[in-house]
């Protein structure tokens, strides 16, 4: 970890304001002084730089509630009340449509818990929209995936569900969506009062605890955060592919077809997105509802992976993560091997080969899974650990829309 | 975000008047000293989060109170703020009302019989 940590956050910032270039760059910059700033003052105070990085970022608090808050100044500035239609918005009009109460950042106040003294956001509480019809002011959709993982504080004191799923939209910057035909089907009232406090908790976390004691769950689609049950989640099979040509010791060849993927986190850049950024490797496994994901697993294998100079033995046989291909066999077995341990610990009950509904299969060092959102996340944090432990950049993964 | 160590109300009105002070204290400043000056000055008791600060210093400058300059004497490329003439005036206008409020307070809980325990 090393001030590449700043670049990653202020290019995240950056990319969420709705700014031009030069007060993007301004923004950064100066955001970049004061975090370099406090690092310098915790590394004189004695603080292990690892630490320094992270605290100092942390005290920044998320990137997406920063950014909102530059952005809803500049629109203030110029008297300027456009309605905004981000691309995940047109899925959120389906959504609508399909009788699913969505939320979306910015249309609501709400005492909440994470209230910060901010002075710009009264403007933004304009529309109070009841329940579903209407996003109404949109200020920006922050990328579902980066809110997830940020820390943040929670307190709900005996609050109805759907409002938990509004404030947590706004105070995150995200839409979010419930899928209420599904729940009532399911028997889970809209209306079941909440009542959770964490000081300091990753979103991701706090969904996987309040929606499992609903027995509810979540998913993502098209950055839109859909609360549902734990069976409408798992119908939902997406497809995804891992290129680990690098851990595999392949050849990457030029002009494939990654090399067209556009860059960027946010949802519906396009055919293709790739996200590259590295998942941090201490996260707490997150198995939710379904019993699919095998967090004690994915924990056992972690410290074990990361002793070893080269990723390729964490999948079984030692060979360099960045030598070169060895003969097309070993290759083969290579690639076995990485399905294997893929398949033996991240859901191990719900691939083909055992019966299960969700395949997994290789072309040329590009794994191609169909599965649940769920354990897409596995699969990605369980690759990026291999990649991490073989000194490669985190894995690249198209997502097939 | 501010520490609770003051009622969030109390504080919201009162931030563009603490970072107009300390900038009124002479010189230019950026923003990370803006911010450890706030600390000092409170004893602790107001730390203004960098996610709060900056959009509040934004605001500032686009209001015309404050103005902003980059510069890197100091071996790193800093955006510099000071207080204008209108930054100046607007200080001291709410100093006025400032403690016009807190003697109106005061009177109102020495009327009510109400010590402050500290």
């Amino acid at each position: 970890m090393s001030d590449h940590e700043f670049d990653n956050y202020l290019a995240l910032l950056s990319r969420l304001l709705r700014l031009d270039r030069k007060q993007r760059d301004a923004i950064a910059g100066e955001l970049r002084a004061h975090l370099e700033d406090r690092l310098d003052e915790l590394l004189a105070r004695g603080v292990p730089r690892d630490e320094a990085v992270r605290q100092a970022l942390e005290e920044f608090g998320d990137a997406a509630g920063l950014a909102a808050e530059f952005v809803s100044l500049s629109g203030n500035k110029r008297k300027r009340w456009i309605m905004r239609l981000p691309t995940a918005s047109a899925a959120a009009i389906v959504l609508i449509a399909a009788g699913i109460f969505t939320f979306w950042p910015g249309t609501s106040a709400g005492p909440g818990a994470a209230t910060s003294v901010a002075q710009t956001q009264e403007p933004q509480t304009k529309a109070d929209p009841t329940d579903k019809e209407k996003p109404a002011e949109i200020k920006k959709a922050a990328a579902i995936k980066d809110v997830l993982e940020r820390r943040t504080a929670i307190e709900f004191s005996e609050v109805p569900l759907r409002d938990v799923a509004r404030r947590l939209s706004d105070q995150n910057g995200i839409a979010i969506a419930l899928d209420a035909k599904g729940l009532e089907d399911a028997g889970i009232n809209l209306d079941t009062p909440v009542t959770q406090t964490f000081r300091d908790v990753r979103l991701r976390t706090f969904l996987d605890l309040m929606l499992g004691q609903l027995e509810m769950a979540y998913y993502v689609t098209d950055n839109v955060l859909v609360f549902t049950t734990p069976e409408q989640r798992d119908s939902r099979r997406l497809v995804r592919v891992y290129d680990c040509r690098e851990l595999l010791g392949m050849d990457r060849p030029r002009g494939s077809v990654l090399r067209k993927v556009t860059r960027g986190g946010m949802a519906g850049g396009g055919f293709f997105a790739v996200q590259d950024e590295p998942v941090e490797k201490t996260r707490p496994a997150t198995g939710s509802g379904d019993g699919a994901a095998t967090p004690p697993a994915t924990g056992a294998a972690a410290p074990e992976a990361q002793n070893v100079p080269s990723g390729g033995q964490g999948i079984g046989n030692g060979r360099s993560g960045e030598g070169n291909a060895n003969a097309a066999g070993t290759e083969m077995s290579d690639v076995e091997n990485l399905i294997q341990f893929i398949t033996t610990i991240v859901a191990p009950e719900t691939w083909t080969e055992v019966g299960g509904p969700c395949s997994i299969a290789e072309y040329k060092g590009l794994i191609a899974v169909a599965s649940t959102e769920d354990v897409h996340g596995e699969i990605e944090r369980l690759l990026n650990m291999l990649h991490e432990a073989a000194n490669l950049k985190a894995v690249k993964v198209t997502v097939l829309e | 975000m501010v520490t609770n160590k003051f009622e969030r109300d109390l504080l919201r009105g009162s931030l563009d008047l603490m970072v107009l002070s300390v900038l009124a204290g002479g010189g230019r400043k950026y923003g990370y000293l803006i911010q450890k000056e706030v600390r000092e000055a409170s004893g602790g008791r107001v730390d203004l989060a960098a996610g709060t600060l900056y959009p509040l210093l934004h605001r500032l400058e686009d209001d015309g109170l404050i103005k902003s300059s980059w510069d890197d004497s100091t071996g790193r490329e800093r955006k510099w703020y000071e207080l204008t003439a209108a930054g100046r005036k607007r200080l001291s206008a709410q100093a006025q009302e400032w403690a016009d409020y807190a003697a109106c307070i005061r009177q109102l809980l020495a009327i009510a019989k109400v010590q402050p325990t500290s």
